[in-house]
């Protein structure tokens, strides 16, 4: 067995978007990678059949991490890093919340997500709903900030 | 800092024993710190304890230049200095558009496995020191030391080098690199048999390895290990050859994956056939790289040569403006993933068009693969955690950042 090239990014945005169809609210796939934004409302739904569709098997929980965009009425954008081992197929999912908003734990679909959830909730201040243990990772258990938002200072707190 | 955790896995009853281990302790490698409940010699459960080495690189990365956070990448996994650098130029080099030389390619192979030569003796040597086998401590390190050497050679720092640049390589490396290079392939090879004869086929090293800190494979992938852990448990899986970067498409190496059962064992006789295969892969890097220049040509990123800054007014504005304002990279997003010697590093690099990145994410691997530590360690005997913590191969300056 050995390791196929990866999956073109053109193609496997049509069998994505034939399991998801509307949920699918943009998408592109500049440097073959397909990136879909989809509503948080969605993320559980959308999360459950990229893993189980036999088509897709997104099998790995690659990676999650958040930016902020002060200024905006939805701040966060939540990005996901999604693989399927051994196939090789890579796509990124974003979707947009507000600040007061939560996203759903990606940890109830794979549990490789805990800690990385845990660790974009203490940085960035982004709750995520039915996580098994949200508690902060990095920072002490009792600071104040989420440092990694754009409103914390770079330096001289 | 973990007051709470120490009250919550105590109970109500305060039935048990609670065990601190950590965060200075030699064999949890580094500032880890691990609260153990114990029954005995048994361990119910492990709450691993991580931040005492946060420094906020991704915080700080939004104030430097894509240049200058080349030096923090250094300090993420310093054992292996290389592969964080590279991870982070493959990054930048796909957001920027920035087109490498075909030398510079074939050469960053070369530092990348003498990184995660480097890496992994590290790993052997501290691995067997926490299992009791004390001699190969000084081995491993005497030939680490030859490494480090090497280094010394390329570019004249030993460990956190910087060598590489966006673009490619600050300068080709002097002639006596090359040769020294050469010189010590077949050593490295003797020293890696030297490592497999002193502990592969030895009793104590086998009863205190096979069948400990057990993971299948789809528990495996569904926690998001990477590298040896996830290669261990006889997934075929390496981001060499599955997004291959630098030259790693145009050489030939296996992928091993031990002995599969995705035990201790598992983890380190894979890591041992890597280390072989790090060397086979220099070796063909040296017989095939071609010439020509190892920096690239565009003007956005390459460094004026230095004559013309005496002469030259406008190489002189160019040089200043590229020094401290860096070079801008278009506005837009990237993933860029290679495989670290712990398994896969990734950047997510966001730019708003400036030369400062907006939002710079690593997804370190030694920080996913820690993960699973209270899963492979509970019921198992309290000896078993540091050999497990041993074979998932951990770096605290990559996993805090």
């Amino acid at each position: 067995m050995s390791i196929p090239p990866p999956v073109a990014a053109d193609s496997l945005h049509e069998r994505v978007r034939a399991v998801l169809g509307d949920k699918v609210s943009a998408a592109n796939t500049r440097s073959n990678l397909l990136t879909i934004e989809i509503a948080a409302s969605d993320l559980l739904a959308v999360a459950t059949a990229l893993r189980d569709e036999p088509e897709l098997r997104f099998n790995y929980f690659g990676d999650v991490t958040a930016v902020h965009w002060p200024g905006e009425t939805q701040e966060y954008e939540v990005v996901y890093h999604l693989r399927s081992i051994p196939e090789n197929r890579s796509i990124r999912v974003k979707t947009r919340i507000a600040a007061a908003e939560a996203v759903e734990s990606m940890a109830q679909v794979w549990p490789g997500a805990d800690w990385p959830e845990r660790e974009v909730y203490d940085l960035m201040g982004v709750q995520f709903v039915n996580h098994p243990d949200l508690r902060r990772i990095l920072m002490d258990e009792d600071y104040e900030y989420h440092p990694l938002r754009k409103d914390f200072p770079r330096e001289g707190l | 800092m973990a007051t709470v955790e120490i009250e919550r896995i105590a109970g109500e009853d305060d039935s048990g024993l609670i065990l601190n281990m950590g965060p200075q302790h030699p064999s949890t490698h580094g500032v880890l710190r691990v609260v153990l409940k114990m029954d005995g010699e048994y361990i119910e459960e492990a709450v691993p304890i991580i931040g005492y080495l946060h420094r906020g690189t991704e915080k700080i990365a939004e104030s430097e230049t894509y240049t200058q956070i080349l030096g923090y990448t250094d300090r993420m996994d310093y054992t292996a200095a290389a592969s964080s650098n590279l991870g982070w130029l493959v990054a930048v080099e796909a957001l920027a558009g920035i087109e490498v030389p075909e030398r510079a390619q074939w050469l960053r192979c070369i530092v990348g496995e003498l990184g995660r030569l480097a890496g992994h003796l590290v790993w052997i040597g501290t691995h067997a020191l926490d299992i009791g086998a004390m001699s190969v401590f000084l081995y491993a390190f005497r030939a680490r030391e030859r490494v480090l050497e090497l280094f010394e050679e390329l570019c004249g720092a030993r460990m956190t080098h910087s060598v590489m640049r966006p673009g490619g390589f600050l300068e080709e490396p002097r002639e006596p690199f090359y040769e020294k290079l050469e010189s010590l392939f077949d050593y490295f090879v003797k020293e890696i048999d030297q490592f497999d004869k002193l502990l592969s086929k030895n009793d104590l090293w086998i009863g205190r390895t096979v069948d400990v800190g057990v993971i299948t494979a789809d528990d495996a992938i569904a926690m998001g290990l990477s590298g040896p852990c996830l290669r261990g448990s006889g997934v075929e899986w390496d981001i060499r050859k599955a997004e291959p970067y630098a030259a790693y498409d145009k050489v030939e190496f296996d992928v091993p994956t031990g002995t599969g059962k995705g035990d201790v064992y598992s983890r380190y006789i894979l890591r041992i056939e890597e280390m072989r295969q790090s060397v086979r892969i220099m070796r063909q890097v040296i017989e095939h790289m071609p010439p020509g220049p190892v920096m690239t040509d565009d003007a956005r990123v390459g460094r004026p040569d230095t004559p013309r800054l005496y002469t030259d007014m406008e190489a002189m504005i160019n040089h200043f403006w590229m020094y401290i304002h860096g070079f801008p990279v278009p506005r837009g997003e990237t993933y860029a993933a290679i495989e670290a010697p712990k398994g896969e590093l990734a950047f997510y690099v966001v730019s708003d068009g400036s030369g400062k990145p907006y939002r710079m994410h690593v997804r370190s691997p030694s920080f996913v693969n820690l993960q699973s530590l209270p899963y492979l360690v509970k019921g198992r005997l309290l000896a078993d955690v540091v050999a497990v913590i041993g074979s998932i191969d951990i770096v605290l300056g990559e996993i805090d950042r």
